[in-house]
Order: structure tokens, then C-alpha cells, then sequence
């Protein structure tokens, strides 16, 4: 049995993006939201909020399986910051077949190549769209 | 209710737990939340993306806003069943582990989402660290 690839997925994360999600989720941190406040943090800039960069994740989860999600699993860990203005990137290695599901090993990136999370996800076999 | 919470984690304790937290999805938020944030993809079941949404709401509401000091460092999510992109969501939230290191103190906070006549729909667990000089991880405050 062959799977297909789960597509590799870009988002640019700009101030539009950082203030819905501020609005979506009620998380007006300044740390995300004030220029000036974030500048004087450890981080010297602007970061997202951590589900943002996770959004390339959940696009290219989403959109190689369809609506049937029932069974998925996935586990991140949160590897670096996403800051305004990044280009983060879902990357995922071919899937290995573990008890009845497909594993996937993942990464984000950003624009320089650095990770900013990694995440297993973890897919019932027979939820998964097949190649063949 | 205020952006910090007057809370810290230390002040918590194993079993804690808090609502659950009823909210309302609209068409609108999950559209937004199916492809690349904002560009609305229209679809009647929710996507992956509303999940850590519903949770953090749960958790801003249980602690009364966001405690400071916190890094969140890992975070899983456990799908049982897809819900409507308009449902109406109950979330319960409890402080599932806690940890002194070296380097600090560690806060597992977990979740549970249900959806129509209390059907559970998604379980979650996110890892809470202390911030790092290195500055890799995503600072909720």
C-alpha cells in the first residue's frame, strides 16, 4: 500500500494575521501586539502566538485528509519563535505505517532554515486518502 | 477580564479544575481557520486550527486572564470526533501534572472538548516552562 505525501504548506505570518488571531482567541499579550514592548523582551521583536506557525500543520493536515479527522493525533514540540513577518513552512517525511496508523515526522521552518516546531502526526490508516 | 491573571503557577495544584467553559464556533471563525489564517476556506466541519483556539479561551476564562512567566513548550492534540464548524462546545480544563527542575517550574495544563449533548470530541495537553535565555520556545507572557 502506497500514501501520498502531505503537501508542504507556506504562511506568511504578517501583523493582519497576528491581530486575528488576537481577536479570534481574546490573547492581547503585548508581547504579540506592541512593537515597542516586544523590543525591550528577550525575543527584541514581535512574535506570533505559538498556534499560529501550528496553522501550517492543521492546513496540511486538513486539506490531505478532508473533513474526516476523527483519530488524529499530533504532538509538538514548540522549537523557536515565529516572528512578524516569517515565512513558516510545514515540512513531513513519508509516512511510516505503526498499528494501524500512519506516522507522519514533521518540521516548520522559517525563512532562514530555522525550525521553529516539530510535530508527529499520527493518522488512521483508514481515514487516509490511498496513492494508488 | 484582565489580559494577566493575578495567579501564578505555583499557586496551582494537580486537580485543579475549572469549568467547563461553554463557546460558541461561528461559520466564520473556523472558516478562518481551515487554511492560512484570515484566507477563509469555507467548510461545514471544523478544522484542526479550532482546537487550540477553544482551548486557550478555556484557559484565559479558568485563570482569569494569562499568567506571566509562561513558555509554552509542547502541546498535543487528540481528535475523537469531528464537530461542526458551528458548534456549540463545552471545554473543561485541569492541571493534569507539575514539575520543579533546575531550570524551573514546569505546569501541564489538559483538556477536554465536547460538542452535542456533551459527546466528547478532542482531548489536549499543553507543557508550560519557565522562559529560557535562549528565547526558542513561545512566551504566553
Amino acid at each position: 500500500m502506497s500514501w501520498p505525501e502531505l503537501p508542504e504548506v507556506t504562511h506568511i505570518i504578517g501583523r493582519e494575521e497576528i491581530d486575528l488571531y488576537a481577536e479570534l482567541s481574546g490573547d492581547y499579550n503585548p508581547l504579540h501586539m506592541d512593537a515597542e514592548f516586544a523590543a525591550k523582551t528577550r525575543f527584541g521583536t514581535v512574535i506570533a502566538h505559538g498556534p499560529i506557525g501550528l496553522q501550517t500543520v492543521f492546513e496540511a493536515v486538513g486539506s490531505w485528509l478532508g473533513d474526516e479527522a476523527g483519530g488524529v493525533r499530533i504532538d509538538v514540540l514548540y522549537r523557536g519563535p515565529v516572528r512578524l513577518g516569517d515565512a513558516v513552512t510545514f515540512l513531513a517525511d513519508s509516512p511510516q505505517e505503526h498499528a494501524g496508523d500512519l506516522v507522519f515526522t514533521a518540521r516548520c521552518v522559517n525563512q532562514n532554515g530555522d525550525e521553529v516546531l516539530q510535530a508527529l502526526v499520527v493518522i488512521p490508516r483508514h481515514i487516509a486518502p490511498r496513492k494508488d | 477580564m484582565p489580559l494577566f491573571s493575578e495567579l501564578r503557577y505555583e499557586s496551582l495544584a494537580v486537580g485543579d479544575r475549572w469549568g467547563p467553559f461553554v463557546d460558541s464556533l461561528d461559520r466564520e471563525a473556523s472558516d478562518r481557520l481551515r487554511g492560512s489564517l484570515g484566507n477563509a476556506v469555507t467548510g461545514t466541519v471544523a478544522p484542526l486550527g479550532v482546537l487550540p483556539l477553544l482551548t486557550l479561551r478555556a484557559l484565559r476564562r479558568a485563570l482569569g486572564g494569562i499568567v506571566p512567566g509562561g513558555v509554552l513548550i509542547r502541546q498535543h492534540f487528540s481528535l475523537a470526533e469531528s464537530f461542526p464548524a458551528d458548534a456549540e462546545t463545552e471545554t473543561v480544563v485541569w492541571v493534569s501534572a507539575q514539575q520543579q527542575r533546575p531550570s524551573g517550574f514546569y505546569t501541564t495544563f489538559s483538556f477536554e472538548i465536547a460538542h452535542a449533548n456533551r459527546t466528547k470530541a478532542a482531548v489536549e495537553w499543553m507543557i508550560l516552562a519557565p522562559p529560557s535565555d535562549e528565547g526558542t520556545a513561545n512566551e504566553l507572557a
